[in-house]
């Protein structure tokens, strides 16, 4: 075999079959009668077949990394993002239609209309929802508090760096509770992966900060933490505001929101206990763990997913 | 995520696409095998390898679906899974003969091949890869490695492989694997 470089050329392209049919029968003939040819080719096709085996197994090493158990939804992840969507989008029409023409009023709570006016232009109507919506899996129900009839919805707006929060009221009787900040989080964030403190800091500057979010992560609630002596672990949830009461700066939260065909529901996780966010609490309200097991293994799987992502 | 746009996204070659596939499918598919006397592991590995296939179907631009992709996917497990239990028959028979021939040799180059790859560069590694395994042309790999041009892609993708065949050649020779 004098030229090896001609040889492993003739080889690679009479494996990629891609040798004219006349060359083909030349090289096959080539090959019985020329020993050293038929080892270089033997060794050619190892070869390739060992560079095939490595690239195999690489990607099968990858999706090895993979948890499929933790990603599976019965109408596949995109649909739940979906949903996520059309009802954002629906959101979005309905307020077109119930705030044409602009005079409108914000009967209930107007101490709390000032704070983010954007949010509450937003407002739209939304079906009232049923009393359970399946939502994961095929065995999962999730309760959904009943919006009453006429309830306009809130939608995800974005507050511009100039809108500072305003000063809350809890009522004109009560005794005034400082605001401390506003934020707004990615909505089921991983906080593993970043210093609890450091994100606080970074998030706690203005509600700006925090407006990216991720696709299909619809993030429609306005979260406001509050400390106040009267109220240790509370929160009050109404117009897509939700107030938190207690030392949420010190530890990590989330709030997970779930989007479904009729609506949203929210929990908090915090410190390892998951509590249920009814909607329309307009008095605050002590924050009460969920004990209902299988909803919390449905979160659990929930949380893992959306930190995979 | 529709077929077309998982297929798309196979064809420019973005794993996540594969991904997506593996947990959208995994019940569906492992559910075969695990049907069929197969473990968890048996079922994994089936899938992983049809996925595989198709992987390097689409991305070699030899497949026109004609079905959905969970279709596609669900005969590749069967026939995998098939062939896998023939395999196991066929050892059983042949150890109750005693007629158990293991190719240590094989087996012995395939992993030096495979130490070999291992030691070329990344850069070696994923032309090498994109090439024999991928199917991709050089135009293709020198966009995806961001060379300058397909010359470039073709000198290097001549320069990786000729290291490794020096590499394995020394390894074969020390190893008695070379006449």
């Amino acid at each position: 075999m004098s030229n090896t470089a001609h040889y492993v050329e003739l080889i690679e392209a009479y494996l990629s079959q891609s040798l004219p049919e006349k060359e083909r029968i030349l090289f096959e003939q080539a090959l019985t009668q020329d020993p050293a040819l038929h080892q270089e080719f033997l060794f050619q096709k190892e070869l390739q077949e060992g560079i095939q085996e490595y690239r195999r197994s690489e990607l099968k090493g990858r999706l090895d990394q993979i948890n499929p158990q933790t990603g599976w939804y019965p109408w596949g992840q995109a649909g739940l993002l979906k949903i996520g969507a059309a009802i954002t989008g629906l959101a979005l029409i309905g307020s077109a239609f119930y705030f044409w023409p602009a005079d409108t009023e914000y009967p209930a709570f107007p101490n709390l209309a000032n704070i983010d006016l954007i949010d509450q232009e937003a407002i739209a109507d939304l079906q009232p929802a049923p009393a359970e919506v399946e939502i994961i899996e095929e065995t999962m129900t999730i309760p959904v508090t009943p919006q009453p009839e006429g309830k306009p919805a809130a939608d995800k707006t974005i507050t511009t760096a100039n809108e500072e929060p305003a000063p809350v009221k809890e009522d004109a009787a009560e005794e005034k509770v400082p605001v401390t900040e506003v934020i707004k989080p990615n909505i089921v964030a991983d906080f593993d992966e970043t210093d609890p403190n450091t994100e606080l800091s970074e998030r706690g500057g203005s509600p700006a900060s925090v407006e990216s979010e991720k696709i299909g992560e619809i993030n429609t609630v306005e979260v406001t933490t509050m400390e106040d002596k009267k109220y240790d672990f509370h929160y009050q949830f109404y117009n897509n505001k939700l107030f938190l009461f207690g030392e949420f700066h010190k530890v990590p939260y989330e709030i997970l929101e779930l989007n479904h065909l009729s609506g949203k529901t929210h929990y908090l996780y915090y410190k390892g206990t998951y509590y249920m966010i009814s909607e329309n609490v307009q008095e605050v309200a002590p924050l009460v763990p969920i004990e209902d097991e299988q909803l919390i293994k449905d979160l659990n799987i929930i949380r893992r997913n959306k930190s995979l992502d | 995520m529709k077929d077309s746009e998982i297929m798309k996204a196979i064809s420019r070659g973005d794993e996540s696409a594969l991904d997506y596939l593996y947990k959208k499918y995994y019940r569906m598919m492992t559910r075969i095998v695990l049907t069929n006397s197969g473990t968890e592991d048996d079922a994994k590995d089936v899938y992983q390898d049809a996925l595989v296939v198709f992987w390097q179907k689409v991305r070699s631009g030899n497949l026109v679906l004609t079905s959905k992709i969970s279709t596609y996917l669900y005969s590749v497990c069967l026939n995998l899974w098939r062939k896998e239990l023939d395999r196991k028959s066929r050892l059983s028979h042949e150890e109750k003969d005693g007629e158990v021939i293991m190719d240590f040799d094989r087996e012995e180059r395939a992993r030096i091949i495979h130490e070999c790859i291992n030691d070329l560069g990344d850069t070696c590694r994923k032309i090498l890869s994109y090439y024999y395994f991928d199917g991709m042309s050089m135009s293709e790999i020198a966009e995806r490695l961001g060379f300058a041009n397909t010359d470039t892609a073709k000198t290097k993708k001549y320069k990786c492989k000729k290291r490794l065949d020096s590499l394995v050649k020394e390894r074969y020779s020390a190893g008695d694997f070379l006449d």
